[in-house]
C-alpha cells in the first residue's frame, strides 16, 4: 500500500485488512507480514515473568529432548553427501589486532554512517514496520537525542564493564569523549540514563543479532564456505552477585549441616574451569538424569525489604545434609551449580557458540543459565545459525561434553555431521567394547552376509533419509564373501547414534576437523580481550548482574566482529575510514596436496588406520562371519 | 631463491629440500655449535637444538636459505608413522660412521611388514577358493584367482583395496607359514593339494610298433614308425636301444596279445590271420607342439576381447588370468612374442582379420615350403658334381694275379691290404680275372667259413709274358659305377 493510489482503489476493503491486522497485531502478538520481505523486528523472548519464577531461557530447559524431531521443513528430503565439504581457513580474517584504525572511536563513527546501523536502530524501535507510529506520544521531557545502540557498541568496543567508569570517561577532556559525539549526542547522558537505556536495550538483544546476520548472510553470499564446517562450545560467565545462605528454619538448617553451608563460597574461576572438564571427562550422560541433577535449585523471587526499599531476590535451594538450604540472590535470571565435595557454588551461566572453522567467527551465541545443561542450549545456538547462514551447516564439531546419544540424534535427524571424541558411557570403558555385529568402533558398518566392513564412503553410498525421515547409512561390503555381499545394505542411525554418525571416521575431513577444533578454543579468550563478554570474575567481569546483560554484550560483540570482518573483506565499503584489507588466500586444511603440505588430519587418520589394521578390523568378525566359517567348512 | 617462493599455500616455509641434505645439515650444524660450546671438549652428538639453532644460519652460505629449526628437521624426519625423529637419535645417527643416509632414510620412511595372523590366512584363502570353486589350492592357483578377484568387473575402488588389503599373494601366506604352503591350507582347514600328477610318457617305440603293425601288418622301419606317430599325432618315446631289439620286443608284445606273428624285418607282408584295425590313438598322448602361430595367438585375444565385461580394461593380468587352464588359449608369453597384447588387440578390431592373418600364415608356410625345398635342391645337384668316378687302377689285376702267383692261395682281407683298394672293388677284379679264366675261388670250411681265391693253370701261363697280359687287362676299361653294381660275394663276413 505505498505509493500512489490506483484510481480503482477500494477504502473500504484497505480499511478492512489494515483492521484485521490491527486484530491481530494486539492479539497475536505477531506482526503482520508487510509482504515484502522485509526484516521484521524480533521478539522479545522475555515472555513470562507472571510470578517472577522463569526466566528469559527457561524455555530452553530440556529444549533438546523436546525438539529432537524435526519438523517437516528442517528434513532432509535426498542423500547427504560430504563429498565436496573441505575444511578450509581464511588466514587473518578474525584476527583486528594489528587494524589499529578498526579501535573503538572510528570503528563505531564508521559504523554510524553504514546503513547496518539504521536498521540496528529501526529494528529497537520497531520504525521498521507501519504499526511503529501507532504508539501513543509518551508523556514527559523529550528524549535526549542520540544513538544509544551505538553508545552501547561503543561501550563494548571501549571493554568497559562498569557503566560509571564509561560515563566518567565520557565527560569532556576524558578518553571517550569523543566517542559520544560520534554517536550523536550533543551533551554527555547521566550515568542513570545510560544505565537506563542500557538495561532497556537488554530486551533488544535480538536485534543485534539480527543486524550481525545480515552480515553473515552477506558474506555467505559471497564466499559459501562461511558456515560449512563449526565449531560449537560453551564458555562460562560469572554474575557479579552475591548468593547469600537465608535459611528460614534456622534448628533445622543447624541440624543439617548449616554451619558448614554458611562456610560455602563462590568458585573462582580456575576451579569453575576444573570442576567443568571433570564433568566432561565423566561418562556419557544420561541427558535427562543429568539436568534432574542441576535443575531444581531455583526457587521463586521473594522481596525484602532493605533501606533501598523492596528488594527482589531469587531464591535458590542448595540440597545439602538432607536438608535443601535457602540461598538468596540479588541475580534474578542467572543459575546455581553447588559442588558439594568442594563446597563451592558458581552463580552464572553459559555463552554458547558456533564459531565458523573458515573465519574464526562466531555464527551464532545463545546465552543461558547454569542450570540450563549446555547441551539444552544447542537448538537455539543451531536455529540461530541456521537463520544466519540460510542453510544448515555440514558439520558441526564439539568437544566430550556435548558427546550424547541425543545430541548426535538431533544433528542426525537434521542432517548435521556431529564431530567429537570417544566419551566413556560406562567407567573404564575401551573404544573396542564399542564393536558389535552390527557396527565396529570406528563407526563402520558391517556386512550382514559375512561380517566385513563396510564401505560407506564411495560414490551413492553415505547417509541417506528413508520416507519416514529417519536417516540411514546405506554401504555395500568391501570384502564381498558371498553373493549377497554385492548388495546395497542400510542401518538406521537409530543403531546408535554417536558411532553411526553422518561422517565416517574414515574420512580426512572428520580428522581435520577434530584436529582444527582444539585452535577454535582461542576465540572465546579474544573475545574477552577484545570485548570483555563472558567474564568470569576480577575487573573483566560485567558489574551488572542477570543474564540478559551477558546476552546482550555477546549480541553486541558478535555484530561488532562481523562488522570489522566485513570492513577487512570488503564486503562493506567504508565511507570515512581507511580499512587495509585482508589479502589472504583462503587454505585448504583437509585434503592432501603434496608431501610438504598434507592434510591436518592425515596424521590423525593413519594412527586409526593402523589400529585398524592391528586390530584386523579390515577381517570379516561376528555371527556372520562364524556362520560363512561355518559354510566354508561345511563344503570342504 | 627468494623466501616468498619458498612458502606452501599455508603460507608457511617449506623450502623443498632433499632429506639427505637434511641429515648433513644436521651434522655440520652441530659441528659448528659444538665448536662454539664453551666445553672445548663437548661431543657434537650432544649439541642442544638451542645451540643448533642459534647456528644454523651460519649454514645458509653452504646450503641455500632458510635453514629450518633443529625441531622442524626432526618433524620433516618423521618416519612412516609420522612420529619425529627424536634429536639426539638423530645427531647418533649423523656422527654413525658408515651410515648411508640415503639408505637410512628410506628405512625410516617404508612401511612396515605386515603382520599376517591365522586368521587372514583362513579368510584368504578360503575367500579364493570358493571364488574358484575348488577345495585346494595351489600357490599359482591361489595368485591367478585372487588375480580374478581383484580384476572383477563391478568393484568400487576402495573395494578393490580392501581386499587386496584382505588378500595377501601366495607369497606372503607361504612365508608367514613358515614357508610351507600345506601349512597355509591347514590353517585354512582345506583339503591337502594332491601330488603333482606326473607327466603323461610318451608312448614306448615297442608298444608304437604294436600299434602299426595292427594297421599295417608288418614291421615298421624306424623312419616309418616315426611318420605314423607324427600322422596320428601321438608323442613317441626317443630310441634308447638298438632297432633290433625294439623290434623284438614289439613282436613280443604283439604276440603275448594273442595276434598273429609279423613277419621278420623287412617284410612287408602280413601274416596269415591278420585283419587290418582301425585305430583311435586320440586317447594316447598327443606330441608336444613346438610353436604356436599369429594365428592362433590372434584368436586368443579375440576370444579374450568376447570375455571382457563392459567397461573392463584388457590387462596382461587379466589375460593371463583368463588364460589360466585354457589348453586351446596361448599363454601371455605367446602374445607377447607376436608384439603384446595390446598389437593383437588392435589387429583384431579391423574386420577381415582372420583372412589376413590366415593368408599370411599361407604365404609363411609356402615360403618355408620354398626354402626347404630348395635347401633340399641345392643339396641334391652339388651331390653329382661332388662325386667324380673314379679310375680302376689297371695295374690292380695284374698285382692281384702276382700276389696269389708269389703267395698262394688268398683270402679277400689278403688282396685288400696288398692292393689298398676294398673289399668290393677286390671282388670286381676277381670277377673281371675269373671270365678271363684265370682265377677260382674256393669254399674254406674252417672256423670262419669265407672263399680263397686262387690262381689257375691258364692264370700261371698268361703271367709268363707280362706285357702281353697288361695289354690284355687294358682292354676293357672298367669304371667305379659298374664295380658298384657288381654284387659283393655271398656270406661275405662282415
Amino acid at each position: 500500500m505505498q505509493g500512489t493510489l490506483a484510481p480503482n482503489f477500494d477504502f473500504r476493503n484497505a480499511l478492512l485488512l489494515v483492521a484485521i491486522q490491527f486484530v491481530l497485531y494486539f492479539v497475536s502478538g505477531e506482526r503482520p507480514s508487510d509482504g515484502r520481505g522485509m526484516m521484521t523486528r524480533p521478539k522479545p523472548t522475555l515472555t513470562r515473568l507472571a510470578n517472577g519464577a522463569a526466566t528469559m531461557a527457561d524455555h530452553l530447559r530440556g529444549a533438546l529432548r523436546r525438539e529432537l524431531i524435526p519438523s517437516a521443513e528442517e528434513r532432509p528430503r535426498q542423500r547427504v553427501s560430504f563429498e565436496g565439504t573441505q575444511l578450509w581457513h581464511l588466514p587473518e580474517a578474525g584476527r583486528f589486532k594489528k587494524d589499529a584504525e578498526l579501535t573503538a572511536l572510528p570503528l563505531i563513527r564508521e559504523f554510524r554512517q553504514q546503513l547496518a546501523s539504521q536498521l540496528l536502530n529501526e529494528l529497537i524501535t520497531g520504525s521498521d514496520d507501519e504499526f511503529a507510529d501507532w504508539d501513543s506520544p509518551k508523556r514527559g521531557r523529550p528524549p535526549l537525542e542520540g544513538d544509544w545502540a551505538a553508545l552501547y557498541l561503543a561501550y563494548v568496543a571501549s571493554k568497559c564493564v562498569v557503566v560509571e567508569d564509561f560515563h566518567r570517561n565520557l565527560q569532556k577532556g576524558k578518553l571517550l569523549h569523543p566517542l559520544a559525539e560520534a554517536c550523536g549526542f550533543t551533551d554527555i547522558p547521566s550515568r542513570q540514563a545510560i544505565d537506563a537505556h542500557f538495561v532497556e536495550l537488554e530486551k533488544h538483544a535480538d536485534a543485534f543479532i539480527e543486524v550481525a546476520r545480515e552480515l553473515i548472510r552477506r558474506a555467505k553470499r559471497e564466499d559459501p564456505r562461511i558456515g560449512e564446517v563449526v565449531f560449537l562450545d560453551s564458555t562460562r560467565w560469572s554474575s557479579a552477585a552475591a548468593l547469600e545462605h537465608a535459611c528460614e528454619d534456622l534448628d533445622a538448617c543447624f541440624a543439617h549441616g548449616g554451619k558448614k553451608m554458611a562456610r560455602a563460597r563462590k568458585a573462582l574461576a580456575p576451579e569453575i574451569d576444573e570442576l567443568h572438564q571433570r564433568d566432561g571427562g565423566a561418562v556419557e550422560p544420561d541427558i535427562d538424569l543429568y539436568a534432574a541433577s542441576i535443575d531444581g535449585t531455583r526457587g521463586p523471587i521473594v522481596t525484602r525489604m532493605s533501606q533501598r526499599g523492596a528488594l527482589k531476590y531469587r531464591s535458590f535451594f542448595i540440597k545439602a545434609h538432607g536438608l535443601p538450604h535457602r540461598w538468596l540472590s540479588r541475580d534474578l535470571s542467572s543459575g546455581v551449580r553447588y559442588y558439594e565435595d568442594e563446597r563451592v557454588f558458581w552463580l552464572g551461566g553459559y555463552a554458547q557458540a558456533a564459531r565458523d572453522m573458515y573465519t574464526g567467527l562466531d555464527l551464532a551465541v545463545s546465552v543461558f543459565p547454569n542450570d540450563v545443561c549446555e547441551w539444552d542450549g544447542y537448538p537455539e545456538t543451531y536455529k540461530q545459525m541456521v537463520a544466519a547462514l540460510g542453510e544448515r551447516p555440514r558439520v558441526v564439531s564439539v568437544d566430550r561434553g556435548f558427546v550424547n546419544r541425543p545430541f548426535y540424534e538431533y544433528n542426525a535427524r537434521r542432517g548435521v555431521a556431529v564431530v567429537g571424541p570417544f566419551r566413556e558411557r560406562k567407567p573404564k570403558e575401551k573404544l573396542e567394547d564399542r564393536r558389535t555385529d552390527a557396527v565396529d568402533e570406528h563407526g563402520v558398518p558391517r556386512c550382514a552376509y559375512c561380517g566385513g566392513p563396510g564401505d560407506r564412503i564411495s560414490p551413492g553410498l553415505g547417509p541417506a533419509f528413508n520416507q519416514a525421515g529417519e536417516p540411514y547409512i546405506a554401504f555395500r561390503c568391501l570384502l564381498q564373501h558371498t553373493h549377497d555381499c554385492r548388495k546395497k545394505q542400510k542401518i538406521l542411525c537409530s543403531t546408535d547414534w554417536v558411532q553411526l554418525a553422518l561422517l565416517a571416521q574414515e574420512a580426512e575431513l572428520f580428522h581435520a576437523v577434530r584436529h582444527a577444533h582444539h585452535n577454535k578454543e582461542s576465540g572465546f579468550n579474544a573475545d574477552r580481550r577484545r570485548y570483555a563478554v563472558a567474564g568470569k570474575e576480577g575487573l573483566g567481569r560485567v558489574c551488572r548482574s542477570g543474564s540478559g546483560v551477558h546476552r546482550l554484550r555477546c549480541a553486541a560483540a558478535h555484530l561488532l566482529n562481523w562488522f570489522r570482518f566485513s570492513l577487512r573483506q570488503g564486503l562493506i565499503d567504508p565511507v570515512e575510514l581507511e580499512v587495509e584489507r585482508n589479502l589472504s588466500e583462503p587454505e585448504l586444511r583437509s585434503e592432501v596436496r603434496d608431501p610438504l603440505t598434507p592434510g591436518v588430519g592425515t596424521d590423525r587418520l593413519n594412527e586409526l588406520l593402523r589400529y585398524r589394521d592391528e586390530h584386523e578390523l579390515d577381517l570379516p568378525y561376528g555371527a556372520p562371519a562364524e556362520h560363512l566359517r561355518r559354510a566354508y567348512e561345511e563344503v570342504a | 631463491m627468494s623466501a616468498q617462493a619458498l612458502r606452501n599455500a599455508r603460507g608457511a616455509f617449506a623450502a623443498i629440500r632433499n632429506p639427505v641434505d637434511l641429515y648433513w645439515i644436521v651434522r655440520e650444524g652441530a659441528l659448528l655449535a659444538a665448536s662454539y660450546d664453551d666445553d672445548p671438549l663437548k661431543s657434537p652428538a650432544k649439541v642442544t637444538q638451542p645451540a643448533w639453532d642459534a647456528v644454523r644460519h651460519a649454514l645458509e652460505s653452504k646450503w641455500g636459505p632458510p635453514i629450518p629449526k633443529a625441531s622442524e628437521i626432526c618433524r620433516r624426519l618423521r618416519d612412516h608413522g609420522g612420529a619425529s625423529y627424536p634429536w639426539y637419535e638423530l645427531l647418533e645417527t649423523v656422527f654413525t660412521d658408515g651410515v648411508s643416509f640415503a639408505q637410512h632414510h628410506a628405512q625410516r620412511r617404508s612401511q612396515p611388514d605386515r603382520t599376517l595372523s591365522d586368521d587372514r590366512v583362513y579368510w584368504a584363502a578360503n575367500r579364493v577358493a570358493a571364488f574358484l570353486q575348488v577345495r585346494t589350492l595351489r600357490p599359482s592357483t591361489y595368485d591367478a584367482g585372487r588375480e580374478q578377484l581383484l580384476e572383477q568387473p563391478g568393484l568400487s575402488q576402495r573395494s578393490r583395496e580392501a581386499m587386496a588389503k584382505a588378500l595377501p599373494n601366495a607369497n606372503q601366506l607361504t612365508a608367514y607359514c613358515g614357508g610351507s604352503w600345506d601349512r597355509a591350507l591347514e590353517i585354512a582347514k582345506l583339503e591337502p593339494r594332491s601330488a603333482l600328477s606326473p607327466a603323461r610318457e610318451a608312448v614306448p617305440r615297442a608298444k608304437a610298433l604294436a600299434f602299426f603293425f595292427l594297421a599295417h601288418g608288418y614291421v615298421p622301419s624306424q623312419n616309418q614308425l616315426e611318420l605314423f606317430a607324427c600322422r596320428e599325432d601321438f608323442a613317441l618315446q626317443a630310441p634308447s636301444e638298438a632297432w633290433e631289439e625294439t623290434c623284438s620286443q614289439g613282436v613280443e608284445l604283439i604276440k603275448a596279445q594273442g595276434l598273429p606273428e609279423p613277419n621278420p624285418y623287412p617284410s612287408k607282408i602280413p601274416p596269415d590271420g591278420w585283419e587290418p584295425v582301425t585305430l583311435d590313438l586320440s586317447g594316447l598322448p598327443a606330441r608336444q607342439r613346438r610353436g604356436q602361430s599369429r594365428l592362433q595367438a590372434l584368436e586368443s585375444a579375440y576370444t579374450f576381447k568376447l570375455d571382457l565385461a563392459s567397461g573392463e580394461t584388457p590387462t596382461d593380468a587379466r589375460y593371463k588370468a583368463f588364460a589360466l587352464g585354457k589348453k586351446d588359449i596361448s599363454s601371455l608369453n605367446v602374445i607377447n612374442r607376436f608384439g603384446g597384447l595390446a598389437v593383437l588387440l588392435r589387429e583384431v578390431a579391423r574386420p577381415d582379420w582372420r583372412e589376413q592373418a590366415t593368408l599370411e600364415q599361407d604365404a609363411a608356410e609356402q615360403e618355408a615350403r620354398e626354402l626347404r625345398a630348395a635347401e633340399k635342391g641345392a643339396a641334391g645337384a652339388r651331390q653329382p658334381a661332388t662325386r667324380k668316378p673314379r679310375q680302376r687302377d689297371p695295374r690292380s689285376p695284374l698285382k692281384f694275379l702276382l700276389k696269389l702267383r708269389n703267395d698262394g692261395p688268398c683270402a679277400n682281407r689278403e688282396l685288400r691290404e696288398t692292393l689298398g683298394v676294398s673289399r668290393m672293388s677286390v671282388c670286381n677284379i676277381f670277377h673281371g680275372l675269373k671270365e678271363r679264366g684265370f682265377v677260382e675261388a674256393t669254399e674254406q670250411t674252417s672256423k670262419s667259413p669265407h672263399q680263397r681265391y686262387t690262381l689257375t693253370v691258364a692264370g700261371r701261363e698268361a703271367l709268363e709274358d707280362v706285357p702281353a697280359l697288361r695289354e690284355l687287362l687294358a682292354s676293357p676299361p672298367c669304371t667305379a659305377d659298374s664295380e658298384s653294381e657288381a654284387g659283393a660275394p655271398e656270406n661275405e663276413a662282415s
